[in-house]
């Protein structure tokens, strides 16, 4: 479709040596140190690691949406363009439009004050343009392709009239209404029941499909990862410790960290076990 | 897609199960107005508060008319109603009330205390409500400018509100007001207080708009190219609608309290023009002996103010509910 890229590649996402520190009176707190990762159209890719290890900043910092004060080096490149420190107001025109978010919470996401349609509607008129009326019916159609029911119907409903899972599919909505090249999901499915978030990656990985969207998936969950991801990143303490593609880390996991967290997957035939120490200076070996 | 249809039913059922009383798509706002009306028309205090603002500012408005009706402008002298010998008391018992003059006349000079309170409501009125209105612009720019912006912006205008607020700012306004020229007063007035007003308003709204920037709706705007002004004017600020309701009716009976305070110290509007604390401050000498002519601008005052309250009060309680509950 969009074949801008300047090397050839055909990798919509580059980051290189992506470091982001912050300066705080204890000293400085590097929270992402160096790392370096590709995502191909088409291609999902996922972000594992636990709380604090770097995930959402790495993410934060690929959307230029990283608090002022955060210091940020190396490179990200958007189909061959380099983003990092382009000026607020390019970045705004690629946020939502040539690349998308879609939010752990979706019942804080969604502003009470308006109708679902509303927020769509807005989402897409603030990069295409058009009126209205026009933005009202792309509304009723991401709403429909989504799997809302009757969209015609709810598509003025305020949010809290949906449940849980109908949200987070209203923030997909909003999040693909521009047909962006990179849509990341920060932990989209956390905050949803277990039945809910299978449908939900459902609805992902087939919109992907149709739009050939690349995805940076980022969550603490391995099963989900293993589900949806086609390569995987594992991060512990702002470093990548182990990548590669989901079935290799998964069968054959080669850091000591990676094979600490498979180990801590619940299994129905194994007693519960605490998560297994991992020595410092073997996961900053690695 | 083959395992969509039913998760969907089941969710579907969730929201029809959700919507309860089945009022249709279009609820959100219009239920919480409803919402907040029904719990107004449910409590007689909230009822009878209303009726008596609704009143108050329909005699302001219709002051001319109501003054023609009773046959006495505020600033005609009536010698016949009042007693020379007796130090210009008024003739008749209990202030003078007659069918001529339905309030009493004033002591000395005879003018009618109906029309001096209608005319008085309009000066008391208009003053605290382009108060209300100019602080709650300023206090509410102004307040969500630091709290959006934060860092130095927030500095300086979280630094100029202490200073306003720690300020003894009754006495400030009668230093400012008696070294001022009399000029118009009533303007002089709406500026004095707005001076001292906006940073009660700025307080509030600073702290609502920090709250509301940090929730993740601001963040998804954001993420979806939204720039700095559309987050503040489309997202933060109808969130603070409500508040902003309830800080205007409660600013308004503190406006009308100080201006009436300001009259009666005597720097507040000038004579002939009424304003209710004008003429308790003139009604002061003759308490012992026309009571009367102190109780019907104190009771109204009185009323206006404990109106304005008590509406304001259950208003804030009946939009708080419906926010906690969300």
């Amino acid at each position: 479709m969009k074949n801008l890229d300047a090397a050839g590649s055909n990798s919509l996402l580059e980051v290189a040596d992506l470091e982001v520190s912050f300066a705080s009176s204890a000293g400085i707190a590097t929270v992402v140190q160096g790392i370096s990762f590709t995502v191909a159209r088409n291609e999902t890719v996922g972000i594992v690691g636990e709380s604090g290890s770097g995930k959402s900043m790495t993410s934060l910092a690929i959307m230029g949406l990283l608090p002022p004060k955060a210091k940020t080096t190396g490179s990200i490149k958007l189909h061959g363009e380099e983003i990092l420190g382009a000026s607020e107001r390019h970045m705004r025109k690629l946020r939502g439009n040539r690349m998308a978010m879609v939010f752990q919470d979706p019942l804080s996401s969604l502003n009470p004050y308006y109708t679902v349609g509303m927020q769509i509607a807005e989402a897409y008129k603030a990069h295409r343009g058009g009126s209205m009326r026009a933005a009202k019916l792309v509304a009723v159609d991401a709403m429909g392709r989504v799997g809302i029911s009757d969209p015609q119907r709810r598509v003025d409903s305020y949010p809290h009239q949906f449940s849980g899972g109908m949200r987070q599919r209203i923030m997909i909505a909003m999040a693909m209404c521009c047909e962006p090249d990179l849509l990341i999901a920060d932990e989209p499915t956390t905050a949803l029941d277990v039945t809910v978030q299978a449908q939900i990656l459902e609805l992902m990985s087939q919109l992907q499909n149709e739009s050939g969207t690349g995805m940076l998936f980022i969550t603490h969950d391995l099963a989900v990862v293993s589900q949806v991801s086609q390569r995987v990143l594992v991060m512990n303490k702002g470093k990548v410790v182990e990548s590669g593609t989901t079935e290799d880390v998964f069968s054959t996991p080669q850091d000591p960290y990676t094979q600490a967290l498979l180990d801590a997957i619940p299994r129905i035939d194994d007693p519960i076990r605490a998560l297994k120490k991992v020595e410092m200076g073997m996961v900053s070996e690695a | 897609m083959s395992m969509l249809p039913v998760g969907l039913m089941a969710e579907t059922g969730e929201v029809t199960a959700e919507e309860g009383g089945g009022t249709g798509p279009n609820r959100g706002r219009s239920t919480t107005l409803r919402r907040v009306t029904t719990a107004m028309l449910a409590s007689p205090a909230a009822m009878l508060s209303a009726l008596f603002i609704v009143l108050i500012v329909l005699v302001a408005i219709a002051a001319p008319l109501l003054v023609k009706l009773s046959g006495w402008d505020p600033f005609q002298y009536d010698d016949t109603a009042i007693n020379a010998d007796l130090g210009g008391l008024p003739n008749l018992p209990w202030g003078g009330v007659s069918a001529e003059h339905w309030f009493g006349v004033e002591p000395q000079s005879g003018r009618d205390v109906f029309a001096r309170i209608v005319y008085g409501a309009r000066v008391s009125l208009s003053i605290a409500f382009s108060a209300a209105a100019i602080t709650t612009v300023v206090g509410v720019v102004l307040g969500m400018l630091a709290g959006f912006l934060g860092g130095w912006v927030d500095q300086v205008i979280s630094r100029i509100m202490d200073f306003l607020m720690a300020f003894p700012s009754l006495i400030f306004m009668i230093a400012l007001l008696s070294a001022l020229p009399a000029g118009n007063r009533p303007v002089l007035l709406v500026v004095v207080l707005c001076i001292f007003g906006w940073p009660y308003t700025a307080r509030v709204i600073r702290g609502q708009t920090m709250s509301l920037a940090q929730r993740e709706f601001v963040e998804a705007a954001q993420a979806s190219g939204a720039s700095k002004s559309a987050i503040v004017f489309k997202e933060i600020l109808p969130n603070l609608t409500g508040t902003i309701i309830v800080l205007v009716t409660l600013a308004v009976p503190s406006y009308i309290g100080t201006e009436a305070a300001l009259s009666f110290l005597g720097v507040g509007v000038v004579p002939p023009t009424p304003s209710w604390g004008q003429m308790i401050a003139t009604a002061v000498p003759w308490y012992a002996t026309d009571p009367m002519f102190f109780f019907v601008p104190g009771l109204f005052l009185f009323l206006t103010v404990l109106s304005f309250t008590v509406f304001g009060d259950h208003l804030s309680r009946a939009i708080d509910t419906g926010e906690t509950s969300k």
